[in-house]
């Protein structure tokens, strides 16, 4: 199994997180401040770090960029810090995820498993011959042979409309459909009076292949424009 | 005690003001007496000292009574008019007399006569009238009258004169003949004529029988008059009522109509002048008669050889030894010659004051004139010397003045009195006014002006009235009554003035002072702004003045050095005037950069003068107090915002631990359903201050300004389905139905997109959270076109609150940042705070109404292209 360093000044916390990750079956190392953590890094194999950013002796950003000069493990911030300016700040400086505090257990083990799973993939998807009608974006995969979806490897089950309007995005990542356009290439006749049919379903999708449908990672909504799937790494 | 005598004093004071009072008005009852007195007095003396002789007044002055008689001016004056009467009556007496006596036939030749005056005599027509009838004619009341013909009829009637005189004028011829040749040499006919002048009244009537072929004659020449009324030109022919020395009609001397005009001139003047002279010669007769006066006189005149002797001196022949003899034997005599420059005299008529009066008659005597003039001064005969010497006797003199001048010294003294008196009210010295004393103090000076004058004028008209008529009794009542009402009048203005100036309200009384007051006013106001006044006019004055100097000193002929130096300084001035104005526009620039916000700008003061640099560098500071002041409130806010900010983070880490252990504990396995609810609750709650403290942040981000827009173009309808393809289930769960009614895409919008999205969220979340179950909810978008052509999007959601409003629509924003009033159990009540003001940093309008339970939010942004 993955091993996982926690690090965080609080201990609750900590220990909290230690009880979620262990149901999941994950092996924890705790540290309480960045030099705890660097310290365990060089001693222990360490598959994921969790680091909280407002820590004594050695805080979250700076803790980030010295692991970043010898590791590529993937870390995920937990900061009470919510603002733009520090996700940003945190995603710049080599961080793959930024959760807020009070964070959604769930949500957080979510984004653990995806990113252990795509660490430890990684290597040997690079070198994969990728099949003609397999399309991805991220931990997203479309298998239009098959009509399957997985995300982070697990099976997503979407109706056909869902599937039809997730496929057209995800074919055309990065561009921005508006209702309309969805509704037209979907449906295949002229969208008279748009209504929220299109919007319902993009909900639905998200719902099912988000781990937080707030924040989604994959099919984003670009408000009074339209829907979109980003370009992934 | 002395509170008593306080009192005393205060009663006894009134009385004291009466009684002075009292004595006061007595006093001036005095000083009127006084003033009257002494006018009185004076009165008294000047009427004597004038008196009338013969028609003249003469001045007796009270002043000379020291000297003799003989040497006091109204001598000297009685003597000098004498000398003028006997040198006129003897410049008559040739006129009139032949040897002494009045001659009434003695031819006078009109012309002559008439030009007497002129230095050399003309004669071109001798038409010689006997004196008598001259001087009849003038006494006739009409003088000559005279009748109109023309000039046709009067040649006619000279043509006619002529002829007849040719035919029958031969006798008459030789009656003159005699006197003839001595018409044409003098100026007087001198014909011996024993008729006295007494009988002249015999003679006129005498002379009027001949004249009844005249008026025959007159009555045919008026019928004439008659018939030739409609000639042009007329002459004035004489009604003869005397005819020339000769008989014959005066049109029998005359040639032409000319001539005769001439001549009737001549005549009209003759006997004009005669009856003057005529009248003077009886008075002079009567007044210089040996027998009526003391003076006595002599005028011999020596012309042709012929020696005439004037005079009423008791006196033969015209010896000048046994002439000056006699005159040496009077008390006071005169001896003249101009011929041989000789002046003799022991009066004090002077050797001018006799040639001036020569001068005068000059024209009527040959060079060879001595005039002798003497006085008896024994003064038998009752003449005017005599009653002058009465006069200068017995006029009150010294005495008199002496009285009036000491009663017009008491007088002064009890007005000097009256003036430290005046209007002493009472021992505390205060001023008592009467009603006059209030008027403007110009009008009552007119009016005492007037006042004075007038009295005094009437008095002194009176008074100089019966002077004339020599009604003594009656001038000096009139005198004494009008000094005393004219004093009494001059003294109550003069008190009412001393009383003014006492009071201090002579000066602010004046009509003028208070004009001058409110014009000093107007000055003071000017004056206090005296820096501008300063600045501005006198360099403008000054300036003008240059300039007028600089162009007036030039040459009058084109445009000089003056004018070009004009110019130049105007040139000059115009730059400078300039450059101040380019200055104080860049101040203006300035304040209006401030005030549109650039708190930055900085006037540039490097090159700025005076009041311009001053007002800059103000300006200046001002913009940095503002920006100063600004800042420091921004610093504030931010502070406030990073203060929320890092207290939520450090409660949402305790949250987040609290989070999760209700999270582990729902996950044990518990029986207890108590325990069960109590979990529910607390997680319910610590999801809620999870809300709150993130809503927290967002609201002091925003309120201070913390905040950055992404602003882009975007489609508020796509926008509008999006979220409600978010809401719509959440909608249904609470049967709610939507009622949607959308404009035709895209309606776009200038905004920031997550913002946006912030704004609706929470506006459907409040619907969803306090709509009422089962009712409608209205969506709706339109586009309303303004007046000013730019076209606005309206949002509007509307629904039925399952609460009743128990708030205004202003308060439902507020709530939360006036905490008064009580919070609802859900959400934070800061949505719609968050709504609002994200609303209005994108510069959208934000607007809730509630009626009732109806609660409707409008959303209106600006459309773009």
């Amino acid at each position: 199994m993955s091993n996982i360093l926690v690090c965080d000044d609080d201990r609750a916390i900590v220990e909290a997180i230690e009880i979620y990750l262990v149901q999941e079956g994950y092996q924890v190392y705790k540290a309480y401040d960045g030099r705890e953590a660097i310290r365990i890094l060089e001693t222990q194999e360490v598959h994921l770090l969790i680091i909280d950013v407002m820590m004594p002796k050695l805080d979250g950003i700076h803790a980030t960029l010295k692991i970043r000069e010898k590791y590529s493990i993937p870390i995920i911030i937990l900061s009470a810090k919510s603002e733009d300016a520090d996700k940003i700040l945190g995603l710049n400086i080599g961080a793959d995820d930024y959760v807020t505090k009070p964070f959604n257990p769930l949500e957080l083990t979510a984004r653990v498993k995806s990113h252990l799973r795509r660490y430890t993939k990684l290597g040997s998807i690079g070198n994969m011959e990728e099949p003609e009608q397999i399309y991805r974006a991220g931990g997203l995969v479309m298998n239009d042979m098959t009509k399957e979806v997985t995300v982070d490897e697990e099976s997503v089950k979407l109706t056909p409309i869902e599937y039809n309007i997730l496929l057209l995005l995800v074919k055309n990542q990065g561009k921005v459909f508006s209702i309309n356009q969805i509704y037209e290439s979907i449906w295949n006749e002229e969208a008279i009076g748009a209504d929220n049919t299109v919007a319902v379903h993009i909900r639905h999708i998200r719902e099912k292949i988000e781990i937080n449908p707030k924040e989604p990672r994959y099919l984003k909504v670009v408000w009074g424009v339209g829907y979109k799937v980003d370009k992934q790494g | 005690m002395k509170k008593e005598e306080n009192e005393k004093r205060a009663k006894l004071a009134p009385i004291a003001a009466r009684c002075r009072k009292g004595s006061r008005m007595a006093m001036a009852f005095l000083e009127i007496i006084l003033l009257t007195f002494s006018a009185a007095c004076l009165g008294l003396v000047s009427s004597n000292a004038v008196i009338r002789l013969s028609g003249r007044p003469y001045y007796v002055s009270p002043f000379s009574k020291t000297e003799s008689f003989e040497d006091a001016d109204v001598f000297h004056d009685i003597l000098h008019d004498s000398l003028d009467d006997v040198v006129r009556y003897c410049v008559i007496r040739g006129q009139m007399e032949t040897d002494g006596v009045f001659d009434e036939k003695k031819e006078i030749d009109i012309e002559q006569y008439a030009r007497h005056f002129e230095e050399v005599p003309v004669t071109e027509t001798s038409v010689a009238y006997r004196l008598g009838d001259l001087i009849q004619w003038g006494q006739s009341r009409d003088g000559i009258s005279t009748s109109v013909y023309s000039v046709e009829d009067v040649e006619e009637m000279i043509r006619k004169a002529h002829g007849i005189e040719e035919a029958a004028g031969e006798s008459a011829v030789e009656s003159v003949a005699a006197t003839d040749t001595s018409v044409n040499e003098e100026t007087v006919y001198i014909r011996e004529d024993e008729d006295s002048f007494e009988a002249e009244y015999v003679l006129e009537e005498a002379e009027y029988a001949p004249d009844e072929a005249e008026y025959e004659k007159q009555a045919v020449y008026e019928e004439e008059v008659y018939e030739q009324e409609k000639e042009e030109r007329y002459v004035n022919v004489p009604i003869e009522r005397y005819l020339p020395a000769d008989g014959q009609s005066i049109l029998a001397h005359v040639e032409s109509p000319a001539q005769l005009e001439q001549m009737v001139t001549y005549l009209n003047e003759t006997v004009y002048m005669l009856k003057k002279n005529y009248i003077s010669y009886k008075k002079y007769q009567d007044m210089y008669d040996q027998e009526e006066t003391n003076f006595r006189y002599c005028v011999l005149v020596e012309k042709d050889g012929k020696e005439t002797l004037y005079s009423n001196a008791e006196i033969e022949g015209t010896d000048r030894q046994d002439i000056n003899g006699y005159f040496a034997g009077m008390g006071k005599y005169l001896c003249f010659s101009p011929s041989d420059f000789t002046f003799e005299s022991n009066t004090s008529v002077s050797e001018e004051e006799v040639r001036g009066v020569w001068e005068k008659y000059h024209y009527a005597y040959s060079d060879d004139v001595a005039v002798w003039i003497g006085v008896d001064t024994r003064y038998l005969y009752e003449d005017a010397f005599q009653s002058a010497l009465e006069s200068y006797r017995t006029a009150p003199g010294y005495p008199y003045i002496l009285l009036s001048i000491i009663s017009g010294i008491a007088a002064l003294a009890v007005l000097l009195v009256l003036t430290v008196t005046a209007g002493r009210k009472d021992t505390a010295g205060r001023i008592g006014l009467c009603w006059f004393d209030r008027w403007y103090t110009e009008i009552s000076a007119g009016i005492g002006m007037s006042v004075v004058f007038i009295l005094f004028a009437l008095t002194f008209i009176g008074v100089g009235v019966y002077r004339d008529a020599d009604d003594q009794v009656r001038m000096m009542s009139i005198l004494i009554a009008g000094s005393a009402v004219t004093g009494g009048a001059a003294l109550f203005f003069y008190l009412s003035l001393v009383r003014r100036i006492k009071a201090r309200i002579f000066w602010k009384n004046f009509l003028i002072y208070r004009l001058f007051l409110n014009l000093k006013k107007i000055l003071m106001g000017i004056y206090d702004d005296s820096r501008n006044v300063v600045r501005l006019w006198v360099p403008y004055l000054i300036f003008t003045g240059v300039n007028l100097l600089l162009i007036s000193a030039d040459n009058p002929g084109g445009p000089g050095g003056g004018t070009f130096a004009a110019v130049v300084l105007d040139l000059c001035v115009g730059v400078f005037l300039y450059r101040n104005n380019r200055t104080r526009r860049n101040i203006l620039d300035g304040i209006g950069n401030i005030r549109s916000g650039d708190l930055d700008y900085q006037i540039d003061v490097e090159k700025m003068h005076g009041d311009n640099r001053i007002l800059a560098e103000a300006v200046n500071s001002i913009g940095n107090g503002i920006r100063q002041a600004v800042e420091t409130s921004m610093k504030d806010e931010r502070m406030k915002a990073d203060l929320i900010t890092n207290v939520s983070h450090d409660i949402k880490t305790p949250l987040t631990s609290i989070i999760n252990y209700v999270d582990l504990i729902k996950r044990e396995p518990i029986d207890n359903e108590k325990i069960k609810n109590y979990l529910k609750v607390l997680e319910s709650k610590s999801q809620r201050l999870k809300q709150l403290t993130e809503d927290l942040v967002e609201v002091s981000k925003i309120s201070s300004g913390n905040i950055e827009l992404q602003c882009s173009k975007l489609d508020l309808v796509e926008l509008m389905h999006q979220a409600l393809g978010e809401f719509v289930e959440r909608f249904e769960e609470k049967g709610l139905h939507l009622v949607v009614s959308m404009e035709e895409s895209p309606l776009l919008i200038y905004a920031d997109a997550r913002r946006i999205w912030r704004v609706v969220e929470n506006l459907f979340q409040n619907v969803s959270k306090y709509a009422m179950d089962d009712t409608r909810v209205y969506v709706e978008t339109k586009k309303i076109a303004e007046e000013s052509g730019a076209g606005r999007v309206r949002l509007s959601i509307k629904n039925i609150s399952d609460q009743p409003l128990n708030m205004d629509a202003e308060d439902l924003t507020e709530r939360f940042i006036r905490g008064d009033v009580s919070r609802t159990t859900e959400g934070s009540g800061l949505g719609l705070s968050i709504a609002k003001n994200l609303t209005e940093l994108q510069k959208g309008r934000f607007e809730i109404f509630s009626d009732g339970d109806l609660f409707k939010v409008v959303l209106t942004f600006a459309l773009v292209g």
